[in-house]
């Protein structure tokens, strides 16, 4: 009877703590920027019908005349009220002004941006207001660190997010496809070729990697950063590696393994431990599948097709002949009917090194033996 | 006398058993071995903590690989060093092959075992070389063997492949790692046993061993060099065979030197530079951008908008400024894109007299009669506001708190707001202009010009902008009267615009 109670009371307390462990954890991801939002909103809320008066032309009943920039591009000064109420911020009745904190009087101050670029890359320093996490983080990726050389062109927080038609952010296709395609066509019609992305589009998978699994969401790394060659494999483990995920497509997971026992992936992995800032010129995975137009090894176009794999060899290995692709065992564990002659080799010295040895050491313990009962009869006759 | 007499007795002791060139024969040995097993080992279980410690010790892989090379190149010097010492052996000396196993090796076993087992006295009596050391010479020289088979095909992968399937390398490495871990488990097992922690024989080090250990290890060995079998032969005789032998064994020497040379340069196995997985341009607009950057449309006019300069007022301080005349549309220009309406910035609401006295969170916005108590002109004073006043407009508040912060202007009817004196010259001509003027000016936005009676009359894009008599048919008033319109007049004057108007809008 007693137990009975205090086991009760020990779900009770299990329960309370499972219920408190709960409600920690599904507290939503975004909860501290929103309130940041929240906060601000409430203190400098101001009446976006205001500036819609004359932006939102349409409503208004007026045609609010747009600015010719020096290069000639017009600037569209209309905002529809509807795209704005819309998107995330919209939603939220964030003021205008918090975005636009250099217009605080009317009329504006001119525009002194020379061209359209020009006046994006200098307005999307707003975002940093509620945004900063993201924004130091885009500031420090590949992204950044173009627009910091001297490159317009390189991507701003607007690039992505678009500006009054913010909308809730997505890593999936068609998010991907408005975003990244836009500068990067080239890399996008491979990738929209190849094994992953051809998957994505036409089956709509939500498995395959889109880009930002690889390069990072505001922390794009490009290839030129230091370090990415030689980590990506890690990249590619992150799936590769996973077994539930896997046996859905019948991949093998032994993929890395397999590539860490060989001469060129115990280097890579050495690197990645000792010397991550160095690079060395042994491939990772990218370098024999492809990086973007990566192939299924059962595709004939694909890099590590049978027959295309001399081509793929070549590539370092410049007097590499027809019988040197075989020298790689193609991510399979050697056994008897794949490779039979690594096989039999490893059975070889895993029989030889124990009976050896093994017969070695008995020698000794007996020769030990013998010679301390040689001792103690020496001593006993003395 | 007693000293060289032991002296003389312990040179007697000792026998002399490996010269010199035995003795360099098994440092190359000991130093090749360490070094090809620690910087081979090593990159056999390259993921081992000691590894990776050893590894960043040596300076990287790289060079861990090019050491181990250089002592596997040491390594194939040392067995050309063997052969000539072995050869020279064989053919010159014509000495007893004592290396080579034979049946009296397979009776010594058979003696030692029953010996260990107790069933012999005496252990086996044995020569030069015990079984035990034959066992472990013609291991190293099988696994020397192997060693440079495989690491052959290791250093040399495109040339093994271009003889032999490419499973061979695989192979070959599985072989090489395999070998290497026996000899250095065989190592450490048989050879430290039997010579270090048996009895430490350090005769490979001095060169003799003494007469009590020979007897009792190598009593065959004793008594032939006793009976003096071991003696080299004369002069003469090794002379004749050394000339015929030196040179013999040069030109083999000279073989296998070329063939190490191959074996060490024979192939540039991979690039040395890093190619870059990809070629492609990383910035590639796309042909149709899905999402414009900055809507542009089609067709705008092209006219354009040019920025009008300030037009508040910038006259000082006349005494007769009043909020309606000068302090509610300078508010209005730049104040009034924040503090405007009841959710005005620090809930500060300049759109009308009452609420602008009220000020907000910091404090009263207006003290009349006390500028200096009133938040708004502390603020502007401080200067570095967002919406900021020039010093001629701050000058002109200053004056107007000064002068008690009047709501009308003294000669505009006061209190009693009658407004049926009103025309457009005396009133609404500059309150048009001063308030919607930046927009509806010399602008026109949207085709309304408020700057003259007959433009204001006639209106702009969304109709007439003022039907004398008509307030409600008038845009201008409608507009203002529906709120939130960006130039907004107060409610009074609002007021006064539709009696204004109603009366027939008189323009004088």
């Amino acid at each position: 009877m007693k137990s009975g109670w205090r086991l009760a009371w020990l779900c009770l307390a299990g329960a309370a703590l499972f219920g408190a462990f709960l409600t920690v954890e599904t507290s939503p991801v975004r909860a501290q920027e929103t309130t940041q939002e929240t906060n601000q909103e409430q203190d400098i809320r101001f009446d976006n019908g205001y500036c819609l008066g004359c932006h939102d032309g349409e409503t208004a009943g007026i045609s609010l005349s747009n600015i010719e920039l020096p290069s000639g591009e017009i600037l569209d000064i209309n905002v529809h009220r509807d795209t704005y109420e819309s998107s995330v911020h919209g939603q939220l009745e964030m003021s205008c002004v918090l975005c636009h904190t250099d217009i605080s009087e009317f009329p504006h101050d001119p525009i002194e941006a020379e061209d359209l670029r020009d006046f994006a890359v200098s307005n999307y320093t707003a975002c940093a207001t509620c945004h900063d996490s993201q924004y130091s983080a885009t500031h420090d990726s590949v992204h950044g660190a173009a627009l910091l050389a001297g490159n317009n062109e390189a991507a701003v927080c607007t690039d992505c997010h678009g500006a009054h038609d913010v909308q809730e952010a997505t890593t999936r296709a068609p998010a991907i496809q408005r975003t990244c395609e836009n500068c990067h066509f080239e890399i996008y019609t491979a990738y929209q070729d190849s094994v992953h992305g051809a998957d994505l589009f036409l089956a709509g998978n939500p498995d395959v990697p889109t880009c930002t699994d690889c390069h990072g969401v505001h922390d794009v790394e490009g290839p030129a950063v230091a370090g990415f060659h030689l980590f990506s494999p890690q990249i590619c483990a992150d799936c590769h590696d996973d077994q539930e995920l896997m046996d859905k497509y019948g991949i093998s997971t032994d993929v890395f393994d397999t590539y860490v026992a060989d001469f060129h992936g115990s280097t890579v992995v050495i690197f990645e431990e000792l010397f991550p800032d160095q690079e060395t010129n042994k491939p990772v995975c990218i370098d024999c599948h492809g990086v973007h137009n990566i192939a299924s090894a059962d595709n004939p176009n694909s890099q590590t097709f049978r027959a295309n794999l001399l081509g793929t060899c070549q590539r370092c290995h410049p007097e590499a002949t027809t019988n040197f692709p075989t020298s790689w065992l193609s991510h399979y564990q050697p056994t008897r009917e794949n490779t039979p002659l690594v096989y039999y080799v490893n059975l070889f010295y895993r029989i030889l090194i124990p009976l050896v040895i093994g017969a070695m050491l008995l020698w000794v313990i007996v020769d030990i033996f013998r010679k301390l009962a040689a001792r103690r009869k020496e001593v006993a006759s003395a | 006398m007693l000293e060289q007499d032991v002296r003389v007795a312990h040179q007697e002791d000792r026998i002399r058993r490996f010269s010199v060139f035995d003795r360099v024969e098994h440092w190359l040995q000991v130093i090749t071995f360490v070094a090809l097993a620690f910087t081979g080992l090593i990159q056999k279980w390259p993921e081992a903590g000691f590894s990776q410690w050893a590894i960043s010790a040596l300076g990287s892989i790289e060079t861990t690989r090019v050491i181990h090379r250089v002592f596997a190149t040491m390594l194939l010097l040392a067995v050309v060093y063997h052969l000539f010492t072995a050869g020279k052996r064989i053919f010159v000396n014509r000495a007893p092959r004592t290396m080579l196993p034979s049946m009296s090796d397979a009776r010594a076993v058979w003696t030692s075992v029953r010996f260990h087992f107790g069933r012999n006295q005496e252990p086996p009596v044995q020569g030069r070389f015990t079984w035990e050391e034959k066992i472990e010479y013609w291991a190293i020289v099988w696994g020397t063997l192997v060693m440079t088979v495989t690491g052959f095909m290791l250093w040399n992968p495109i040339a093994t492949a271009r003889f032999l399937p490419g499973q061979f390398i695989p192979a070959a490495k599985a072989a090489h790692g395999g070998e290497a871990l026996l000899a250095v488990l065989a190592i450490l097992v048989w050879h430290f046993y039997h010579v270090h922690l048996r009895h430490f024989n350090t005769s490979i080090f001095t060169g003799y061993m003494s007469r009590r250990e020979m007897a009792k290890e190598h009593a065959l060995e004793l008594a032939a060099i006793e009976a003096g079998k071991f003696d080299p032969p004369p002069m003469e005789v090794t002379e004749a065979r050394r000339r015929r032998f030196v040179p013999a064994y040069s030109v083999v020497a000279g073989a296998l030197l070329v063939g190490i040379y191959f074996f060490v340069t024979f192939e540039d196995t991979a690039i040395q530079t890093i190619q870059p997985p990809e070629d492609v341009l990383v910035f590639v607009p796309a042909p149709t951008p899905t999402v414009p950057l900055v809507t542009t449309t089609a067709g705008t006019s092209a006219e354009t908008t040019t920025t009008t300069e300030s037009t508040t007022s910038t006259t000082g301080a006349t005494g007769s400024d009043s909020w309606t005349t000068t302090i509610e549309p300078m508010f209005s220009a730049t104040c009034g894109a924040c503090h405007r309406g009841s959710s005005g910035f620090a809930g500060l609401d300049l759109s009308s007299y009452e609420t602008a006295v009220a000020g907000g969170t910091s404090g009263p916005g207006i003290v009349p009669g006390d500028p200096d108590s009133s938040v708004i002109y502390q603020r502007q004073e401080a200067g570095g506001h967002a919406g900021q006043l020039t010093n001629a407009e701050l000058a002109t508040l200053r004056a107007w708190i000064e002068a008690g912060a009047p709501e009308t202007p003294a000669d505009a009817g006061g209190e009693d707001g009658s407004a049926s004196g009103s025309t457009w010259d005396g009133t609404f001509g500059a309150l048009l202009a001063d308030d919607c003027g930046s927009c509806h000016g010399a602008g026109a936005l949207g085709g309304l010009n408020v700057t003259s009676y007959a433009l204001a009359v006639e209106g702009g894009n969304s109709g007439p902008g003022i039907v004398p008599g008509d307030a409600n048919a008038s845009e201008i008033y409608t507009k203002q009267a529906a709120g939130g319109h960006p130039g907004m007049l107060s409610d009074d004057q609002i007021a006064e615009l539709a009696t204004w108007i109603d009366a027939g809008a008189p323009e004088k």
